[in-house]
């Protein structure tokens, strides 16, 4: 999968944030309520959000997520450009031509569950990298750079397989250029949400079931950090890796430092 | 002189929308009505199959004539439209404030 799309972004948030927001689903069929035609748009809203496997190795962790839209049900659910390219925000809905990548011949650590309505996996790989799988046949990455307490520069990058012709490249530029918009929306929010930090109203940030990797993104980075300032010399990570327990309980963190600021 | 193939000789008005880059198209994005964006979208959008049909008969992606190229380069900014005009009613993304985000890398036709 060697054709390439990079973006970069230098975000005015805390690198964590942006991981937050990306290992979890359920906000896209909010937040991104647009991507769909409004009668379905609305149905997705109301039909709530739940991820099919979660599963966590050492600091690392991955979240598998269901994506009906490759190609939708119904051709009216999508919008009209979507309805000549048959691409979108789950990428092309045509898969390539190439071995490895139907439903039975994923290896096991992809779609975990086996789920029909299987749609993408995101891995992440503490700290900064994020590798993830899309059922039509194609994956992106994440790197995160912290720059500040309060900015990093986000890079994303989109491997397809070469299109064989145009209509293959136009599909892969619809799902390039689709990616690029709801990132904006993302970005935005985070920034709003470090504009909220930083006032410091409110440092204590309740996490629900499905943020199992947010927990355990929070807990490793807390514990890597006492590690640091416990020993006082930065050797501390085999030490923070070793006091990592499966879901770490993200509350625990706020009652003796500043939360916002790890 | 057309910049198109003659076939499409109905798109000619478009050609300032011919731009191979997405760092162009989506500056061309920013900088236009969304008047200006609804004709590209109405003309180009009952002609985007034909433009993959005509393309796809004639030429491989490497290596195609410069008024085939042009056409694909619309083709795109078709694509680069479709946003504005679909989804958010406005040239920029919705609820993106002071957000950006820059592509660095791309495949150019």
């Amino acid at each position: 999968m060697t054709e390439h799309y990079s973006y970069r972004s230098e975000v005015n948030a805390n690198w964590k944030l942006f991981i937050d927001a990306f290992t979890e689903f359920y906000h896209a069929p909010i937040l991104h309520m647009k991507q769909a035609e409004k009668e379905e748009a609305e149905k997705l809203a109301k039909f709530g959000f739940e991820a099919l496997a979660y599963d966590i190795k050492g600091d690392h962790s991955m979240v598998s997520s269901w994506g009906g839209m490759s190609p939708p049900k119904d051709i009216n659910m999508v919008k009209p450009i979507e309805q000549i390219l048959h691409s979108g925000l789950f990428g092309p809905w045509d898969r390539p031509d190439i071995k490895g990548i139907l439903p039975d011949e994923l290896p096991p650590a992809i779609n975990p569950g086996r789920h029909k309505t299987w749609g993408t996996d995101s891995f992440e790989f503490f700290p900064n990298f994020t590798l993830l799988f899309w059922a039509p046949g194609w994956y992106l990455t994440y790197n995160y750079w912290p720059t500040a307490v309060d900015k990093h520069i986000f890079e994303a990058d989109l491997y397809f397989v070469p299109p064989k012709n145009l209509r293959e490249r136009l599909s892969q530029e619809l799902a390039a250029v689709t990616f690029k918009e709801y990132a904006f929306q993302d970005a935005n929010t985070l920034e709003a949400t470090q504009s909220m930090i930083n006032t410091r109203v409110v440092t204590d940030f309740p996490l629900c079931d499905q943020e199992i990797l947010l927990r355990h993104l929070h807990m490793t980075a807390w514990n890597y950090v006492n590690a640091y300032t416990g020993n006082g010399n930065g050797s501390g990570a085999s030490e923070a890796t070793g006091e990592a327990s499966a879901n770490g309980d993200a509350t625990t963190t706020t009652s003796e430092k500043d939360a916002a600021h790890v | 002189m057309s910049k198109l193939p003659e076939e499409f000789s109905d798109l000619e008005r478009f050609t300032d929308w011919c731009l191979p880059t997405e760092e162009e198209r989506y500056a061309k994005r920013l900088a236009s009505t969304m008047d200006e964006m609804q004709e590209l979208y109405d003309a180009g959008m009952a002609r985007l199959e034909d433009i993959m049909v005509y393309v796809d008969a004639r030429f491989p992606l490497e290596g195609m004539p410069d008024d085939a190229k042009a056409l694909v380069h619309l083709g795109q900014s078709v694509v680069m439209v479709s946003f504005p005009i679909e989804v958010w009613k406005q040239p920029r993304v919705l609820d993106s404030g002071a957000a950006y985000i820059q592509l660095i890398k791309e495949p150019v036709v």
